[in-house]
């Protein structure tokens, strides 16, 4: 059973149709990646996967359930963690807090147990702490968790919310261009951030404009046009597939 | 900003102090008046660390808790004095309906946003203000509730402000506990995750609705039990002391103190009503000083006097820091 | 009820409308410029209202003479406000200029009490008190004053914004702030000249409610919430939502103070706002933005 099942997934927001009719499969363990040009529809199929919008029609199974149309909050305690393509960290919270925040799905203490500050309250929290730590480690911000976050550089951002993503041991995270704002330097710490997520058991799924990186690190290439799927493989056969081609033609000048 | 609180042990030396010069104020200013102005402080500062949860945390303007205020008032009130049941289940009344109240009106009211929310509280509290003056038979219309009695524990009747004072002081010191230990928990963690980014927050498994609820429950009641003790300070209860103007009164504190930040409730709440209280002597240039303060405070200390301070203290330091580069970082990490 | 009576009812409704419409469309400039909720609103009214009592009165000069005037001295007010404690501020977060707007309230309301007074004053009404009847309803010319100047001014501020270059740059800040300052507009004037437009708006509003109302220093906060009120019904930030709305939540006042009580006018009219909020989250002809991710 593949980790996620994406069955003819679509979505129309008014006459537009932004996802059409897609399938696609993630297994346990890949690093998939979804690419296409500019509208090609990949951020709008994040936004289906982790309930942001729902889906028109279709079925997104998720070890088998079906999770199409549940809310955000639900699929991230099932084990689906993403990252935002225009960076949502909570800036009113230092580097270190904002991944303290990704904890929240693999923590339990309410309101009242807050309030009155328990033991167990206590223990949860120094928990978190450690562990929020140690993922700022990984993406190497641990010398900024107590900096405000908002005055991080965008590259630094799309760290912290990997970080933060990581934080709530997802099964699969979703990672959307992750390596926006990134220095060359940087892209080649990040493709060895994300083999190191995949050997802790995590599989990703990351939608990249980055051909060079994309092209390195995937194990199966899924391409989007105009919302519909135009191809699925392995890089090297995807790159030389002719409706590929044709879809970046257009794009070349953009890109280049 | 979670220097600027304190961290740890040192959280609980400031809860300390601060209780303890809340004991001594009355022992030095011990005259009724004084007494009484510093119940009316207990109480304001209850309310606005409850409102300051909900604003300075989780970003839900509500421009509508003087009607959660008065419906503790009344509820106590109408407990006592219709129905001759004894004050402590007056205040236990106006906790549930207050709470109650609150869950009713926070489920549509916090799907909306920004100024909507803030118009759809004030639309509220001005419904519960007309609920006050028409409901004659409960509330005795303008001329409100009279003779309400002061509350006992146990055979010990809190009728003098001395002994009233001892109950606000009590609350105070415990609302400021509670505040304080949700701002550093998972959940002031994810209240403020839902002021910074509601979808972002959403996608870390906050539940986004569910707590905007409860932190808007939790917020009416502390704003009820506030209403309650007023009334118990006072003795009656009329519909002029819950008007929008006090909704925004209270709001102002919040901003004032510095938001998203508990001290900053204490010393908004404080030291507005202080200034209030201050400058009544001025009899008709009163709220002419009191509203240019405020303007004057918001120009010159837009993020609040815990704003302001905590510039100053930081700028401090990196005068006497040799090193620019750890200068900044200290700056950055209050 | 009788045919008559409801009509009645509706013009008068229609009334009061307007004014709160005027004060709307006031609260839709500063809000479309700013994001801000201008809680000093109401101020402009009761200013634009007392200060041509005392020009007609005091100094004796003709009703619409006094009228322009006191529009022109609120809209120096405005235009001293936004310089003074708006301009300074730019930079700051939405609700810190809220609480100077109500800094302002506040002090305004208490300047005119040391000036005016507490007492309700009173301008006679335009062109007499005979009213005329029409359909069996008694409608006064003071109304029709109201109704008539309300659209002119409407009507003169949609010309304003789809023909002049000023107007459009000020649509065009409304939409995309940060764009209107890429394409050179000065954003900096166009925040200005909506707190003048606006202080305008609202002193017009005083003007024409002074003769069926009379006003005092403190009916600044009381016409300012109605006001609100009006622009988030019809959609905040459209000004033609404005317009619907606060004309409808005037009609909805007058109608329940017909068929119900006249104590539950404003829990009726706010009762069928927060409805209207729970079904349509941004108002009547509010559009529904999403954040993009």
């Amino acid at each position: 059973m593949p980790l996620l099942d994406v069955e003819n997934l679509k979505k129309q927001f008014g006459g537009l149709t932004a996802v059409d009719g897609i399938s696609f499969r993630v297994s346990s363990g890949q690093i998939k990646a979804l690419i296409g040009p500019n509208g090609a529809g990949k951020t709008t199929a994040f936004n289906l996967l982790t309930g942001i919008d729902a889906p028109t029609s279709g079925r997104i199974l998720f070890e088998g359930h079906n999770i199409a149309g549940r809310k955000p909050h639900e699929i991230a305690k099932i084990g689906i963690s993403r990252t935002f393509q225009n960076t949502q960290i909570f800036a009113n919270m230092n580097v270190l807090e904002n991944v303290m925040v990704g904890r929240h799905a693999r923590t339990r203490s309410g309101i009242f147990k807050c309030m009155l500050g328990i033991p167990s309250v206590r223990a949860e929290d120094s928990e978190s702490e450690e562990k929020a730590y140690s993922l700022l480690g990984l993406v190497g911000l641990q010398k900024k968790a107590l900096q405000s976050s908002d005055d991080l550089p965008v590259g630094e951002r799309h760290l912290l919310e990997i970080a933060r993503a990581l934080a709530m041991e997802p099964k699969l995270i979703l990672l959307d261009e992750p390596a926006a704002g990134l220095n060359n330097e940087e892209t080649v710490k990040l493709a060895e951030t994300i083999y190191k997520i995949r050997s802790d058991g995590v599989t990703v799924l990351l939608v990249e404009h980055d051909m060079g990186l994309v092209m390195e690190i995937s194990d199966e290439v899924v391409v989007l046009n105009f919302g519909a799927k135009i191809a699925e493989g392995p890089p090297l056969l995807v790159q030389q597939d002719e409706q590929v081609i044709q879809a970046y033609l257009g794009q070349a000048v953009y890109n280049a | 900003m979670a220097s600027a609180q304190g961290t740890g042990r040192s959280r609980w030396v400031w809860v300390g102090i601060y209780a303890a010069v809340m004991a001594l104020l009355p022992i030095i200013y011990s005259s009724n008046y004084y007494i009484k102005v510093l119940v009316a402080l207990g109480i304001n500062t209850i309310i606005v660390l409850g409102l300051n949860l909900l604003m300075g945390y989780a970003g839900q303007v509500s421009i509508g808790h003087a009607a959660f205020y008065g419906i503790g008032a009344y509820a106590l009130a109408i407990m006592t004095t219709k129905y001759g049941l004894p004050a402590w289940l007056g205040i236990a009344a106006a906790i549930i309906v207050g709470g109650l109240v609150a869950y009713w009106i926070a489920k549509p009211s916090l799907r909306l946003k920004g100024h909507y929310l803030a118009m759809a509280t004030l639309g509220f509290a001005e419904i519960v203000h007309v609920l006050f003056l028409e409901l004659k038979d409960m509330t005795g219309g303008t001329d409100g509730l009279y003779g309400v009695p002061a509350p006992s524990i146990a055979g010990f009747a809190f009728d003098t402000p001395q002994k009233l004072y001892i109950l606000v002081w009590l609350v105070t010191v415990v609302s400021l506990v509670l505040a304080l230990n949700i701002a550093h928990s998972r959940v002031g963690r994810a209240l403020r995750a839902v002021h910074g980014s509601e979808i972002a927050a959403a996608a870390m498994g906050v539940d986004t609705a569910k707590y905007k609820i409860q932190v808007f429950v939790l917020s009416a009641i502390l704003a009820s039990v506030g209403g309650s003790l007023y009334v118990s300070m006072v003795g009656y209860v009329s519909p002029e002391s819950f008007t929008l103007g006090v909704s925004i009164t209270l709001v102002a504190m919040v901003v004032f103190g510095g938001m998203g930040n508990v001290w900053g409730a204490i010393i908004g709440a404080s030291t507005l009503t202080i200034l209030q209280e201050y400058l009544k002597g001025y009899q008709d240039y009163n709220m002419v000083i009191f509203g240019a303060i405020l303007m004057l405070a918001m120009v010159f200390m837009p993020r609040g006097l815990i704003g302001a301070g905590s510039e100053i203290i930081s700028s401090v330091r990196r005068r006497f820091a040799d090193i620019p580069e750890t200068a900044g970082e200290e700056n950055a990490a209050s | 009820m009788q045919f008559d009576q409801l009509l009645q009812f509706i013009v008068s409704g229609i009334t009061s409308g307007s004014i709160y419409a005027l004060i709307a469309l006031g609260f839709t400039l500063i809000y479309n410029s700013t994001q801000v909720i201008n809680f000093a609103q109401g101020e402009f009214v009761m200013l634009g209202g007392l200060s041509a009592v005392s020009l007609h009165s005091v100094l004796d000069l003709p009703l619409p003479a006094a009228f322009l005037l006191a529009v022109g001295i609120v809209t120096i007010v405005g235009i001293l406000f936004e310089r003074v404690a708006i301009h300074p501020l730019r930079n700051s977060s939405i609700i810190t200029l809220i609480i100077v707007t109500v800094g302002a309230s506040i002090l305004l309301k208490n300047i005119a009490m040391i000036l005016w007074g507490r007492d309700s004053l009173t301008l006679p009404a335009f062109s007499g008190d005979k009213p005329v009847e029409i359909l069996g309803a008694y409608i006064t010319p003071q109304t029709l004053w109201v109704i008539g100047l309300t659209t002119i001014a409407v009507l003169l501020l949609q010309v304003f914004y789809k023909r002049t270059i000023v107007g459009k740059a000020m649509k065009a800040c409304s939409i995309n702030q940060n764009a209107a300052k890429l394409m050179g507009i000065n954003t900096s004037r166009i925040v200005l000249l909506s707190f003048a437009m606006s202080a305008a708006f609202g002193a017009m509003a005083g003007v024409l409610i002074t003769p069926i109302s009379m006003i005092s220093y403190s009916a600044g906060g009381f016409l300012g919430l109605k006001g609100f009120a009006g622009a988030v019904l019809g959609g905040l930030g459209n000004p033609i939502g404005a317009v619907v709305g606060g004309v409808l939540l005037g009609v909805l006042e007058s109608l329940s103070i017909g068929f119900i009580s006249s104590g539950y006018k404003d829990a009726v009219a706010f009762l069928i706002l927060l409805l209207v909020l729970f079904f349509k989250p941004s108002g009547i002809l509010g559009s529904r933005v999403k954040e993009k991710v």
